[in-house]
């Protein structure tokens, strides 16, 4: 009848098994697959992020120099990190962070010239409402 | 495949179950999976200790063909989701939902057809043998 | 005489997932049981119209919230048998490493949940505040904490290092040991012993003529275990299936509990056995399977089965997926007549319903 006594008492002893979040914050594990990241000014508009994406949440204009992701669609595979030949595109060890409304990462680039060197310099990150 | 797979026809499928069971041999499941605009192609997977062996069965698309849930009971709940997701009958079922274990009135006929052709008719929801009315409490 | 008809489910406190079975009463005794699905099909099968064999694996795996892993490598499994290729052997032993400590993660699940189911809440916290621990090893080790997308055509995508196998290894030992601490309270308390034993009862014959797979079957004497078909490493981890004869639920939670010891031992021993090389072959080209192959694994509810047809196009043409709670449920529907309505849900959940898995 008194099986479970020693452990709680251990339990009683040791402290709770939770942490206080978002107090504490535990120190995310190595290679954990969070947040996309493009590093837009290396970004060659290839498309190959968008053909093997799994959830279809990636869309490139190679004309404007456009790349958009949706942060609510994507499952966060990292299938996208690993077809990128030009490894522009990585994964932060942490999590989007919890949003109010739906948003769609565009980033702005240099749009590939025909047979021409990629141009360097990406304009900044606009985050706007997505369709709902 | 690398088991053992056979092809009977419609006519011979239950009297070849029984002789499985029989044997020794229990269901595993079946699979239906679209062949072209007409036919259907039905698998049933039977194991005896950790081997498998199959039957091939071609049904036309809006034809019945005999349920085995007779011989295994336990088909009864597989035949039923073939029923809802590629129009098969399967005659003799012994828990029949008429199509409507997944699919409501409003669903399409069908979903899993996708090759067109002839469509069968979405049958009943409201079919013979037990069919649970699924609305809330009530004494009688 | 007075017949009550009660509904259980779709949502009910014990239930993970919603299933609706429409229970008639008479003094508190069901008579019939008459279950109604649907709840959660998405149709997944149909996605193999849209989307080609490496992305049907992210797809295959989001079909179970608990046991994504096993669907992963069984289809993975299936396309490498008909693509004539075979995953390196480090890539082999590293899929039962994941695949075990999913089954570990799964068991605990239930544990808690069964525990909770009993009024034990604290029980229930006991038992995932340990699989807390293994979904750290998964997330350490695999990048994601349930939904692991490790598998791929021709291996698995991460590489722990020796440092990382210490860890996983020196973890198991002390998750081990705590287990084994909440044994007593698990399975020898009386009133755990009082609400489970003699319940459900399944006997060996039942389970056989209606197809139980899995802890189900194995708690009713049927000792077959797919595992024992040595597919992946497992021909080089020896391993008996966990059989208990009693057939009611203190059988089924004494097989899922000694199985959740069983594979912690299997996960240490792996780790011995790993092998040096690579792991991931790396595909010419996109593969394009042409055939039709039956594959099955164990799953921690029990046999999966996985029909794959291919053309030789980059997209298959059918996927079927049996799962074992689809097989356990006209198991599950045999017990309940009988059963006392109290004991309703304590039966349902000692055969570890995965409803999602089962409607896909």
């Amino acid at each position: 009848m008194f099986e479970l006594t020693p452990v709680l008492l251990r339990n009683l002893i040791r402290g709770p098994a939770t942490r206080r979040y978002p107090l504490t914050v535990r120190e995310p594990f190595p290679r954990t697959r969070g947040e996309l990241e493009n590093e837009i000014g290396r970004c060659t508009f290839c498309g190959l992020c968008v053909r093997r994406c799994p959830s279809r949440c990636l869309e490139v204009d190679p004309a404007a120099g456009v790349w958009r992701w949706d942060p609510f669609a994507c499952i966060y595979c990292g299938v996208c990190v690993e077809a990128c030949p030009v490894r522009c595109l990585s994964q932060k060890e942490t999590g989007r962070r919890p949003a109010t409304a739906r948003e769609t990462v565009l980033l702005q680039g240099t749009p590939r010239r025909r047979g021409g060197a990629q141009g360097g310099g990406g304009a900044g990150e606009e985050t706007g409402p997505g369709p709902s | 495949m690398r088991e053992e797979t056979r092809t009977v026809p419609v006519q011979g499928l239950l009297a070849e179950v029984a002789r499985l069971k029989a044997e020794g041999w229990r269901l595993v499941t079946l699979t239906a999976s679209e062949l072209d605009a007409e036919r259907l192609d039905l698998l049933y997977h039977f194991d005896r200790e950790l081997r498998l062996q199959h039957l091939r069965v071609a049904v036309a698309k809006g034809e019945a063909a005999p349920s085995i849930s007779p011989v295994f009971f336990s088909a009864a709940l597989v035949e039923n989701e073939i029923q809802d997701l590629f129009g098969v009958r399967f005659a003799g079922l012994l828990v029949d939902f008429g199509g409507g274990l997944y699919r409501e009135p409003e669903s399409p006929a069908a979903p899993f057809c996708r090759r067109g052709g002839p469509r069968p008719e979405a049958p009943p929801t409201e079919g013979g043998g037990q069919t649970p009315g699924g609305e809330g409490c009530a004494t009688r | 005489m007075r017949h009550t008809v009660i509904p259980f489910g779709p949502q009910h406190p014990v239930l993970p997932e919603p299933i609706h079975v429409q229970l008639t009463i008479r003094e508190e005794r069901v008579v019939e049981a008459l279950p109604a699905l649907g709840f959660v099909h998405r149709g997944l099968e149909r996605l193999v119209e849209a989307r080609d064999v490496p992305q049907m694996i992210q797809v295959v795996e989001r079909v179970c919230g608990i046991c994504s892993m096993i669907h992963a490598h069984c289809f993975c499994m299936g396309v490498e048998a008909l693509l004539g290729i075979e995953a390196p052997p480090r890539a082999q032993v590293l899929r039962v490493l994941w695949s075990e400590l999913h089954r570990v993660q799964s068991h605990l699940l239930w544990l808690g949940l069964f525990a909770d189911c009993l009024g034990f809440e604290s029980l229930f916290m006991q038992f995932w505040r340990i699989r807390e621990r293994i979904l750290d090893l998964g997330e350490a080790t695999t990048g994601n904490r349930v939904i692991v997308s490790v598998n791929v055509i021709g291996g698995v995508r991460r590489d722990p290092d020796a440092a990382q196998l210490g860890w996983v290894a020196a973890e198991i030992d002390r998750i081990e040991e705590e287990l084994r601490r909440l044994e007593p309270a698990v399975l020898d308390d009386p009133t755990v012993r009082r609400r489970t034993v003699g319940k459900g009862r399944l006997s060996r014959a039942q389970a056989w003529e209606l197809g139980a797979v899995g802890p189900t079957a194995r708690a009713s004497g049927i000792a077959e275990d797919i595992r024992q078909t040595n597919y992946a490493a497992y021909g080089r981890l020896y391993f008996e299936p966990v059989v208990e004869t009693d057939g009611d639920s203190h059988a089924r939670l004494r097989v899922r509990f000694r199985e959740t010891l069983a594979s912690l031992d299997l996960v240490r021993r792996a780790i011995r056995i790993l092998p040096a090389g690579e792991v991931r072959l790396k595909l010419r080209e996109p593969p394009a399977p042409r055939g039709e192959i039956v594959v099955r694994v164990e799953q921690p509810r029990g046999e999966l089965l996985y029909y794959l047809k291919g053309s030789g196009e980059k997209r298959l043409d059918r996927v079927r997926i049996r799962t074992p709670t689809f097989a356990n449920l006209p198991a599950l529907l045999a017990m309940l007549p009988g059963a006392s309505l109290s004991d309703v849900p304590v039966v349902t959940l000692s055969i570890d319903p995965c409803i999602s898995c089962t409607e896909r």
